[in-house]
């Protein structure tokens, strides 16, 4: 056991690990933020995806002892307080949700994605989420949200 | 008799011809618009209350231990050095669950037999993965670790795996007590179906596999158990779709009163029919929470859910069509053998029932036998995958009518036609004796063609790139929803003093967006603020009891309990408001917050008010009960038969036989609509399905009964790049088989995509047809097709148009 701080939107959540912790178990069992969520145990499905340093991760994929010192993102970590953000609003508007159980995973996706392809075509959004599974929407929605979202932020709505 | 229909755009509002009798009439209109989500904040902000997010204090977690083998005989098991660690909070096997019953099983009938199927093994395993003991830790890590500790030896036994090997007599049984392993058989007959066949001018004869596939809901399942010593009320969570089953099953087997037992269903990450049946984690985790007197965890692992998930499918399928020269059916002859897995579950025999009852599909065919083997096999039991027993069903029909077309060198399109029921014939009994409320085949599939323009699409891809391989495929399809008069559903209304409005509902929805389209019921019916109505459901103690969600049957069945209970509160405010305005009860108006009548418009009372008024019995009208809380049970006598037409253009790559689907049309008759943006996300989830099991999804087996593709990494789902754009549209005809006017649309998608694009793969290999494809088509399997005959040969006959199969 070793204890390690870990920064999670932008609050440090320190705590006795053991070296084979998954980031993804800290950040639900530990910190309590069970937003991000866990779908598979091959690093197939990508709702446990978060931002690490700036880039998506599957946090399932990842030791909690290797995010010490990184800037982790999670889906708890978007809205600003009641209101969403842009992509969160995308989703609610496109119905690009129903059981919600990928819709984290697909948003922080998004946002890494968008931030590297502010104007993506269909087809790049389609690659872009190719590694977030979804068993519910057939993807049609969720693509049409990604890309509705792009224009928001490209209009200049908020993105963090 | 006609039936009233026309066709409508997609999200359009809907206008009909003459019904016989008026449907209710929204008074704010909300019904039949695309409402957004009202449940989604919470979900796309992480909100959201999932199985595995539920903490409860001193909460221990389990892990199972499972046996490696599909069939073994357990000889040996040691669990004291799992019981060392000092994490371990305890280990249960088979001898420690005293006074816990075994799991549900069928009843015994003639040609059925029930089978012991145990909460963990004692002695002999009977599918891959099957529990043999339970452990129990402070930690889920160390669960998994102590866990391994577990020493288990076994026997391994000669398995029983493919289905219809099983049914010879030299096959090992899976139960002794049950012969060539057939554990159900069932045969029905009607019309005349020798007559129809020495009437012919021939018989086409197909035989198809349809393949166990997993439902894979992307959250895999969990139960969570507490105890309250003090009052003896256990409290379990569970991933169910049936919470008041659950609460039943449980009570008989733990031997507590059901009403001493909350079953309560958190937020759910999809489930397809997977979390219908109880499962022996359901059992062992509450009698855990029992005996230690302490909460336990269980969450499954997506191993485990592709392990010992129930599956769906599974279906060795035989039809024989007895047709004119013209391509006429005169007699339908389906035998299936259905693969059931290791114990006799009500799923498992329920499901391909349904199967031989909807073999004749939109066609109008009277002469008809069938005949089912339900076959116990080493493989964990069969249960639900959306859909069930219908895909299989409109998946063999509408393959053998295109074989049928080929064999005959029609267009499928042509036979189709030829055999539809036509819509004056509605509503139409079935040979199977279900009564089709409406529909009309002719103008699903013309206003399909119309819509897409498909045939044109693939004349100039075939003219675009003359190199390259295209086909176009069809299927006209229909279903059971609504089911029906066992399974009722139900739904209480209240209002608060303030006028909020609280629904409750039975079943547990979990994606489809129930929480929306009851509010939008309500809102309109009460003409209150859809944002003054909250909805709660998924817990025993909100109702006396509910069946399931599943089968297409909510917006059917909980829509119209939810309409019943929402009607009486009007009825009763009606009486309240209309002695405040001293006026008639019976022609009062409820709009935007305001109750008033017709001929005083100018006088009107708030609904808030009238609801306050409930609550001060000095205020009431005599002999009027205070408070404002109405019930409703409704279990419909008939089913609804949604229907429709589907069409999926794909291209092969012919180096790698890879199969790309590049467009898809839908055009179905679901009834009325209550949200058309949650209508067609259930069309876009389903045809993803349909197309994962046509070109994509298999559990497969190897000869000794192990699962080879148990993670996600080989069992292959749908991803956003194998699915194609789907382009919905409806037409509707008017059914009578609730007061809302709905038929359904869960299923349809998953219903109709599988043997649209398995027709289209067929259309795009052309000539070289041998063989009927089987499912799923992967590359390898497409490519051995196409290298068995010549490109030459591919090229002039895609030349072609359509879905035309040259013999
Ligand atoms: S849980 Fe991390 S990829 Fe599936
Ligand atoms: S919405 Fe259910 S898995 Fe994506």
């Amino acid at each position: 056991m070793k204890k390690v701080s870990l920064r999670i939107n932008g609050k440090e959540y320190a705590s006795e690990i053991e070296p084979r912790l998954l980031l993804v178990s800290f950040i639900r069992d530990i910190c309590g933020l069970t937003g991000t969520h866990i779908g598979c145990d091959t690093s197939n499905c990508g709702a446990c995806t978060v931002i690490m340093d700036g880039k998506s991760v599957k946090s399932c994929t990842v030791l909690a002892a290797q995010a010490v010192g990184k800037e982790i993102t999670t889906i708890e970590g978007l809205a600003k307080g009641e209101e969403l953000h842009p992509i969160q609003r995308a989703f609610w508007e496109h119905h690009g949700l129903q059981c919600g159980y990928c819709t984290p995973g697909m948003i922080m996706q998004a946002l890494w994605y968008l931030k590297l392809n502010p104007s993506p075509t269909e087809q790049e959004v389609r690659e872009s989420l190719s590694g977030n599974l979804c068993r519910c929407t057939g993807y049609q929605n969720i693509v049409d949200s990604v890309l509705a979202a792009a224009k928001y932020i490209r209009n200049g709505d908020q993105a963090r | 008799m006609a039936s009233a229909q026309q066709t409508i755009g997609s999200g359009m509002a809907t206008r009909r011809k003459k019904p016989k009798t008026p449907l209710p009439k929204p008074t704010q209109g909300l019904v039949g618009q695309p409402l957004k989500r009202v449940e989604d904040h919470r979900l796309l902000t992480g909100q959201g209350k999932f199985l595995g997010d539920i903490r409860l204090p001193g909460l221990s977690y389990a892990t199972f231990v499972r046996s490696p083998y599909a069939r073994a005989r357990l000889k040996h098991l040691n669990s004291v050095a799992a019981l060392s660690l000092p994490t371990t909070v305890a280990v249960f096997t088979a001898n420690d669950l005293i006074g816990l019953g075994d799991m549900p099983t069928v009843e015994e009938a003639p040609e059925k037999y029930p089978t012991k199927r145990p909460v963990l093994v004692q002695d002999e395993v009977r599918y891959l993965g099957e529990a043999v003991a339970l452990v129990i830790s402070t930690d889920p890590y160390a669960a998994e670790d102590a866990a391994e500790l577990v020493d288990v030896s076994y026997e391994p036994l000669e398995p029983v795996v493919d289905p219809v090997k099983a049914m010879l007599p030299d096959s090992p049984r899976v139960h002794e007590h049950i012969p060539n392993n057939i554990a159900y058989h069932l045969k029905t007959e009607s019309g005349d179906v020798e007559r129809a066949f020495s009437c012919s001018d021939g018989v086409l004869t197909l035989e198809l596999e349809n393949q166990r596939v997993s439902p894979t809901p992307l959250e895999p399942r969990g139960v969570a158990a507490s105890y309250d010593p003090g009052s003896s009320n256990l409290t379990v969570w569970s991933t169910t779709q049936d919470p008041h089953s659950l609460r039943g099953i449980l009570s008989a087997g733990l031997g507590l009163p059901e009403a001493k037992i909350t079953v309560i269903a958190p937020d759910m990450g999809g489930a397809f029919g997977q979390k219908i049946s109880v499962y022996p984690e359901d059992f062992a985790i509450a009698f855990a929470a029992i005996r230690l007197r302490r909460p336990v965890k269980w969450l499954e692992s997506r191993r485990e859910n592709l392990l010992v998930g129930t599956h769906g499918r599974g279906q060795v399928q035989r039809i024989e069509l007895a047709h004119t020269n013209d391509g006429r059916v005169l007699g339908v002859k389906a035998k299936i053998v259905s693969d059931g897995g290791a114990y006799s579950t009500s799923g498992a025999f329920e499901i391909p029932e349904l199967t031989c009852a909807m073999v004749t599909g939109v066609y109008d065919v009277q002469d008809v036998r069938t005949e089912l083997y339900s076959v116990l096999t080493n493989k964990v039991p069969q249960d639900a995958y959306r859909g069930a027993g219908r895909p299989e069903a409109c998946y063999l029909i509408e393959r053998a009518i295109n074989a049928l077309a080929k064999k005959l060198r029609l267009d499928p399109l042509e036979v189709r036609r030829k055999n539809f029921i036509p819509s004056s014939k509605y509503p139409y009994r079935t040979a199977s004796g279900y009564t089709y409320d409406s529909g009309d085949s002719h103008l699903a599939l013309s206003t399909l063609l119309e819509r897409s323009q498909v045939h044109s699409r693939l004349t100039e891809l075939r003219k675009s790139f003359p190199d390259r391989l295209f086909g176009l495929g069809f299927s006209t399809w229909t279903e059971i929803t609504s089911f029906g008069p066992d399974f009722p559903q139900t739904a209480a209304v209240s209002v608060t003093k303030e006028g909020e409005v609280l629904v409750a509902i039975g079943g547990h929805p979990h994606g489809q967006g129930h929480f929306t389209s009851m509010v939008q019921i309500v809102s309109d019916e009460l003409g209150v603020d859809p944002g003054s109505i909250s909805i709660a459901e998924g817990d025993t103690r909100l109702l006396p009891w509910s069946s399931l969600t599943a089968g297409s049957r909510s917006a059917a069945l909980t829509g119209t309990a939810v309409l019943l209970s929402a009607r009486k509160i009007k009825g009763k405010m009606s009486v309240i408001a209309a002695k405040l305005l001293k006026d008639n009860p019976s022609e009062l108006v409820f709009e935007r917050g305001q109750i008033y009548s017709m001929a005083k418009p100018e006088r009107r009372i708030a609904f808030k008010e009238v609801a306050s008024a409930a609550y001060l019995p000095s205020k009431l009208p005599e002999g009027l009960e205070p408070t404002l809380y109405e019930y409703t049970a409704y279990a419909p006598s008939n089913y609804a038969f949604p229907s429709g037409a589907h069409a999926a253009v794909v291209e092969i790559d012919p180096e790698t036989g890879a199969v790309r689907p590049l467009e898809y049309y839908a055009v179905d008759d679901v009834g009325r609509v209550i949200n058309p943006l949650l209508a067609e996300g259930q069309v876009h989830g389903g045809v993803a399905q349909g197309l994962g099991q046509a070109l994509l999804e298999k559990v497969v087996y190897d000869r000794s009964g192990q699962l080879l593709n148990a993670g996600l990494g080989d069992y292959c789902l749908p991803s956003t790049t194998d699915m194609p754009r789907i382009n919905w549209s409806r037409i509707e005809t008017v059914t009578y088989a609730n007061i809302l006017g709905v038929k359904g649309i869960g299923e349809a998608g998953t219903i109709a995509a599988t043997p649209a694009l398995v027709n289209a793969v067929e259309d795009a290999l052309g000539a070289a047809g041998g063989e009927p494809l089987g499912m799923p088509l992967l590359p390898e399997l497409v490519w051995k097709s196409l290298s068995s005959k010549s490109r030459t040969a591919t090229a002039s006959s895609s030349a072609h148009e359509g879905d035309r199969a040259s013999g």
